[in-house]
C-alpha cells in the first residue's frame, strides 16, 4: 500500500511537470517515429555521380549510358577540376574520369579513375561499392562482347575447319585409290618372273663353266702334252731317259684320252645346258611377255596414282587456302589477351584529398558534436540554474534589462565553448597534425556561429522547461536527434529523400559538413557564407524569440506602460498631506 | 560616499514630509482569486511601516506589487519622483513634489526599492563580497561608489569577517544580513523586508531588529511584513493589519492598543494554582472579569475595570487559600489585539 502510494506520488509529480513528462514519454517515441519514417521508404542511397570524358567514343558512351540507366543522378562536367570541386562542395559523391583514349586492346587495359572523398567515411565505401558495381556491370558487358567476338571467331574457325575437314576427308578415297593402285603395281611388280631366269642361267653358266673347264683342262693338258712331247723330243736326243718318258707319255696320253673321252659328255652336258638355257630363255621370253603386260598394268596404275596425287595436290591447295582464311579469321580477333578479356577496363580509385587519417575526416564531426552538446547542455543548465536560483528574484527586481541576462548567459557559454574548442583544436593540431589553419578565419567564424546557434537553442530549452532534469533531457534528446539524423551515424543519403532534404538543414549537418570542407578543401568565405548565414540567422532568431518570450513573461507579470505616469501632487492631496503632518 | 546615508553619522529622520509612497486602490488577483482588495495607503519617508497579517492573507503579494515586481489589476503605487530628480543632480524646486507610477517608471522605481524577501536571494556559491559586488553592478553603480558601499555595508551588517566566505557557508543570521545588505547595496530609499526574522532564534531576531533600526536611523524608509507581532509593535512607527487582502486598519501600535484594547489584562500566578476554582469564583454574576484564560502557569483575566477585579481576586484567593506569587496588569499585546481586531471585523462583516 505504501509502495503504491509512493509510486502514485511519483507519477503525479511526473505528469504535473508537463514538459518533462512530454520529453520522457513522447521523446523516445518521437525518435522512433522519425527513424521509422526515415527508413521505411528507402532501400538504397541517393548518390550523385559526376563524370568527365575528354573524348567521347562508343565505349565511353556505353559507360555513361550504364551510369544514366542507374538510379543515381549523373552529371557531366567539362573538366576534372570542376568535377572535383563539386565533390568538395558535397554536391556530388564521386567523379568518374574516363581516359582520353578509351579503347579495349591487347596493348594494356584502359584505366577509368574515380575520385572519391574519403572524408565521407561512412559513405565513401558505399559510393565506391555502388560505382564499382556500375562500372563492373559495364566492364562485364564489354568482357562479354569480347568473349562473344572470341567465341564467334572460334566458331567460324570450327566451321571453316569442318569445311577443311571435308577437303581433308576427300583425300581419303583418292589416297585409297592411290594405295590400291600402288598395291596393284606392287603386286604386278612382284608377279614379274625374275627368279626362274636366273636359275637357268646358273645352270648354263655351270655347264659352260664345266665345259670351259674341261676344254681349258683339255687345252692345258694338250699344251702340256705338246710341251711334254717337245720335252720328250728333246729328251729323245738325250736318249737315256726315254723309257721313263714313255711312261710318262703314256700316262699323259691316257689322261688325254680320258679327257677326250669325257669331253663329248661334257659337250652333251653343255647341249643339255643350252637346251635348258633355251628353255629358260623361252620361259624368259614368256615371262618377259607377262612382265610386259604387268608393266603395262603398272603404268596404268601409276598413271591413276599420278592422277590421284594431282587431285590430292589440288585439294591440299584448297586446304591451304581454307587454313589461310581460318588464320585470317583468328587473326581478326582484336583482343586475345586473357587479362583484357576478363577485365577489359581497369578502375582506379583516387581520393580527392591527400589526407589518409580517418581521424582527420572524423575530426570536424567530433568537434561540432562537442560544440553541440556542450552548447545545449551548458546554456540550458545556466538558464535553469538562474531560474531555480535564490537570486532569480533579486536579479529581476534590479533595473537591469532581461536582454542583458540573456546576453550574459550567451557570452558565458560562448567563452566556455571557445576555451574548449581552442584546447581541442590545439591538441588536434599538435598531436594529430590536423591542418587547422588552412581556412582559419572561415573555421573560426563557423565555430562561432555554430556555438552561437547551439547555445541559443540550449538557452531556449532552458527558458521553456521548468525543471533542471527536463531541460537536460530535452537538450540530450535534441542533440541526439541532430546527431542521429546526420552524416556521422548513418549517411544522409540512406534516408528517405524528403527526410534527407530536411536533414540537409540539420544544424549539426550544416556545421560539421562545412567544417569538414573547410579543414580538408579550399573552401572560400563566399562558398561557406550561406551555411554561416543560416546558422547565425537561426541563432539570432532564437535570441529574438527568447527576448520576446522573456519580455512577454515580464509584461504579463508587470504591465508596463509607455506613458511617463509622472504627476504633480494635487492641491487636495497636498492639503491632506499637510493636515496629516 | 558622502551621499550614502549609512556613512552619515547623523540620524536625520524626516517624518513631516509628504509620503514617499502612495498606494491607491490597489487590486491584485491570481486567476479568479482576489489577493489584494482596494488597498489605499500612504508610506511616510523615514518610517518603519509594519504589515501584519496571518499567513496567506496577501502580505508578500502586497509587498511585491508595491515594489513593482507584480502588476495590479487595478490601482497604482506612486513614488516620489522628485527624489530621483534630485539624486540625478537635476535642479528642482523643493516645493515641486512629483509622483510617478511604480509601474510606468519601472527602471527608476527599481532603484527606489531594496527588497529582502523571505528566502535569502543571493548566489550561494559566491562569497559575501562577490554577491554584494554583483548585485551592486546590476544597478549600474560607479565602481568607486560600489566599492565604498560594499565596505560600509560589510561593516554595518557585521559581515566584514565573513566577506570572503561563500554564502552557502554562512549561518542563518548572516545569510539574512547578507540578504539585507544585497537589498541595500544600491542605496535604496525604501527597504522592503518580507518576514525578516522568520526561522531565526530569538538572539538572531534581536540582532536583525537592531539592524533594521540602524538602517532606519540612516533615513531609509522600511516597510516590513511579519507575523511576529510582539516584535513589530516594538519597532514599527505604524502598523497595517491585513486580512484577506484588505487593510483593516493602519495606526501606530500604541494607538491601535488604545483603539481596540477596551479591556486590560491581569496576569496572576498562584500556589497551588487551582485556577479552575478561581475562575468559578470570579465568574459570578456582576463580575467585571468578562474573560478568563489559563495559559501555562498563568491565569489571564480581561477586564475594563481591573482595580475592581483585583480586589475581588484577592478576596477569592484568600477564601480558596491560594497564595499569590505574581500579578501583572497591562494592556493586551498585539497578538491578542490582532486576534481581537480580525475576529471583530470578521463578525462585523458577517453581520453586514
Amino acid at each position: 500500500m505504501k509502495l503504491l502510494t509512493v509510486i502514485t506520488k511519483n507519477f503525479k509529480l511526473l505528469i504535473r511537470s508537463k514538459a518533462s513528462a512530454f520529453i520522457v514519454m513522447v521523446g523516445p517515441l518521437l525518435i522512433i517515429l522519425l527513424v521509422g519514417f526515415a527508413f521505411s521508404t528507402k532501400t538504397s542511397y541517393e548518390l550523385s555521380i559526376g563524370y568527365y570524358a575528354p573524348e567521347k567514343n562508343n565505349l565511353t558512351a556505353s559507360f555513361v549510358d550504364t551510369l544514366k540507366q542507374s538510379q543515381y543522378q549523373v552529371q557531366e562536367f567539362p573538366d576534372e577540376q570542376s568535377c572535383v570541386k563539386r565533390i568538395e562542395q558535397g554536391i556530388i559523391h564521386t567523379c568518374i574520369i574516363f581516359p582520353e583514349n578509351l579503347r579495349i586492346s591487347n596493348q594494356g587495359q584502359s584505366e577509368i579513375r574515380f575520385l572519391v572523398d574519403y572524408s565521407r567515411i561512412n559513405l565513401v565505401y558505399k559510393v565506391i561499392g555502388s560505382v564499382s558495381a556500375l562500372l563492373d556491370i559495364e566492364s562485364e558487358e564489354v568482357s562479354y562482347s569480347l568473349t562473344q567476338i572470341l567465341i564467334s571467331g572460334i566458331n567460324n574457325t570450327i566451321r571453316d575447319l569442318r569445311q577443311e575437314l571435308s577437303i581433308v576427308e576427300s583425300f581419303n578415297p583418292k589416297l585409297n585409290l592411290l594405295s590400291v593402285d600402288l598395291q596393284g603395281s606392287k603386286q604386278n611388280s612382284e608377279a614379274m618372273k625374275y627368279e626362274s631366269v636366273s636359275l637357268n642361267l646358273e645352270s648354263i653358266e655351270d655347264s659352260v663353266a664345266s665345259l670351259n673347264e674341261s676344254i681349258s683342262e683339255l687345252i692345258l693338258k694338250g699344251s702340256a702334252l705338246i710341251n711334254d712331247s717337245d720335252a720328250w723330243l728333246d729328251d729323245l736326243e738325250d736318249y737315256e731317259n726315254v723309257s721313263d718318258k714313255r711312261e710318262e707319255f703314256d700316262a699323259l696320253r691316257e689322261e688325254l684320252s680320258n679327257l677326250y673321252n669325257i669331253t663329248p659328255a661334257k659337250i652333251d652336258d653343255l647341249e643339255i645346258s643350252l637346251l635348258v638355257i633355251s628353255n629358260s630363255l623361252s620361259e624368259i621370253d614368256k615371262s618377259m611377255s607377262q612382265n610386259k603386260e604387268l608393266n603395262q598394268e603398272i603404268q596404268q596404275k601409276l598413271d591413276s596414282a599420278k592422277n590421284s596425287l594431282v587431285s590430292v595436290q589440288a585439294n591440299a591447295a584448297n586446304l591451304k587456302k581454307a587454313l589461310d582464311k581460318t588464320k585470317q579469321n583468328l587473326e581478326s580477333i582484336g583482343v586475345t589477351s586473357a587479362e583484357t578479356i576478363v577485365s577489359p577496363v581497369n578502375t582506379k580509385i583516387e581520393p580527392v584529398v591527400s589526407e589518409t587519417s580517418k581521424l582527420t575526416f572524423t575530426f570536424p564531426f567530433l568537434l561540432v558534436l562537442v560544440i553541440m552538446f556542450v552548447g545545449l547542455l551548458l546554456s540550458s543548465s545556466i538558464v535553469m540554474f538562474e531560474k531555480s536560483s535564490k537570486s532569480f528574484f533579486r536579479n529581476h527586481i534590479s533595473p537591469t534589462r532581461q536582454e542583458f541576462f540573456v546576453l550574459s548567459t550567451f557570452i558565458t557559454s560562448l567563452i566556455v565553448i571557445s576555451a574548449q574548442t581552442i584546447i581541442i583544436l590545439g591538441l588536434a593540431n599538435y598531436f594529430m597534425h590536423i591542418p587547422l589553419f588552412k581556412n582559419a578565419l572561415c573555421a573560426s567564424l563557423l565555430i562561432f556561429f555554430t556555438s552561437a546557434f547551439f547555445i541559443m537553442l540550449g538557452m531556449a530549452i532552458g527558458y521553456i522547461f521548468s525543471t533542471q532534469e527536463g531541460a537536460i533531457m530535452a537538450s540530450v534528446v535534441m542533440g541526439s536527434v541532430f546527431l542521429f539524423l546526420s552524416n556521422l551515424v548513418i549517411p544522409l543519403e540512406s534516408f528517405a529523400p524528403w527526410i534527407t532534404s530536411i536533414m540537409r538543414y540539420n544544424p549539426y549537418v550544416l556545421a560539421s559538413e562545412l567544417l569538414r570542407k573547410l579543414l580538408l578543401f579550399n573552401v572560400t568565405i563566399k562558398e561557406s557564407s550561406f551555411t554561416m548565414a543560416l546558422l547565425g540567422g537561426a541563432a539570432f532568431l532564437i535570441f529574438i524569440l527568447i527576448i520576446i518570450s522573456v519580455n512577454l513573461r515580464n509584461k504579463k507579470r508587470v504591465k508596463a506602460s509607455k506613458e511617463p505616469g509622472i504627476s504633480r501632487e494635487s492641491p487636495a492631496e497636498k492639503e491632506e498631506a499637510d493636515k496629516s503632518d | 560616499m558622502a551621499n550614502f546615508k549609512y556613512s552619515l553619522p547623523k540620524y536625520f529622520h524626516i517624518m513631516n514630509r509628504p509620503p514617499i509612497l502612495k498606494i491607491q486602490r490597489l487590486n491584485k488577483q491570481y486567476g479568479k482569486t482576489k489577493i489584494l482588495k482596494n488597498i489605499n495607503l500612504d508610506i511616510c519617508e523615514g518610517e518603519i511601516f509594519g504589515i501584519i497579517g496571518a499567513s496567506g492573507t496577501g502580505k508578500t503579494t502586497f509587498l511585491k506589487t508595491m515594489a513593482g515586481y507584480l502588476a495590479p489589476e487595478e490601482g497604482d503605487v506612486k513614488f516620489r519622483y522628485d527624489y530621483f530628480v534630485k539624486k540625478k543632480g537635476k535642479k528642482g524646486n523643493e516645493e515641486n513634489i512629483l509622483y510617478a507610477s511604480v509601474y510606468k517608471q519601472q527602471r527608476i522605481a527599481k532603484n527606489l526599492f531594496g527588497f529582502a524577501s523571505q528566502e535569502p536571494s543571493f548566489y550561494s556559491k559566491l562569497t559575501v563580497r562577490e554577491n554584494l559586488k554583483y548585485f551592486g553592478s546590476l544597478y549600474s553603480m560607479p565602481k568607486k561608489a560600489l566599492d565604498s558601499n560594499i565596505e560600509i555595508l560589510l561593516s554595518l551588517m557585521d559581515l566584514k569577517q565573513a566577506e570572503k566566505t561563500l554564502a552557502k557557508d554562512l549561518s542563518g543570521g548572516m545569510e539574512r544580513r547578507l540578504d539585507i545588505a544585497c537589498a541595500l547595496i544600491h542605496d535604496p530609499d525604501v527597504l522592503i523586508l518580507d518576514e525578516p526574522t522568520s526561522d531565526l532564534d530569538p538572539m538572531l531576531r534581536a540582532h536583525i531588529w537592531s539592524l533594521v533600526q540602524k538602517i532606519n536611523k540612516k533615513g531609509t524608509t522600511i516597510i516590513l511584513a511579519s507575523h511576529h507581532l510582539s516584535e513589530v509593535e516594538h519597532f514599527c512607527s505604524r502598523i497595517a493589519i491585513i486580512k484577506d487582502g484588505r487593510i483593516i486598519d493602519v495606526e501606530s501600535p500604541a494607538r491601535l492598543k488604545t483603539k481596540y484594547a477596551e479591556s486590560q489584562e491581569i496576569r496572576i500566578q498562584t500556589y497551588p494554582g487551582n485556577y479552575g476554582n478561581i475562575c468559578k469564583a470570579l465568574k459570578k454574576p456582576g463580575s467585571r472579569a468578562y474573560d478568563l484564560q489559563v495559559k501555562g502557569s498563568e491565569l489571564i483575566i480581561y477586564s475594563d475595570q481591573p482595580q475592581i477585579v483585583i480586589h475581588e481576586l484577592l478576596h477569592t484567593l484568600e477564601l480558596l487559600k491560594e497564595e499569590l506569587i505574581d500579578i501583572n496588569v497591562s494592556r493586551p499585546g498585539l497578538d491578542e489585539l490582532f486576534l481581537k481586531i480580525t475576529s471583530e471585523k470578521e463578525r462585523g462583516q458577517k453581520a453586514r
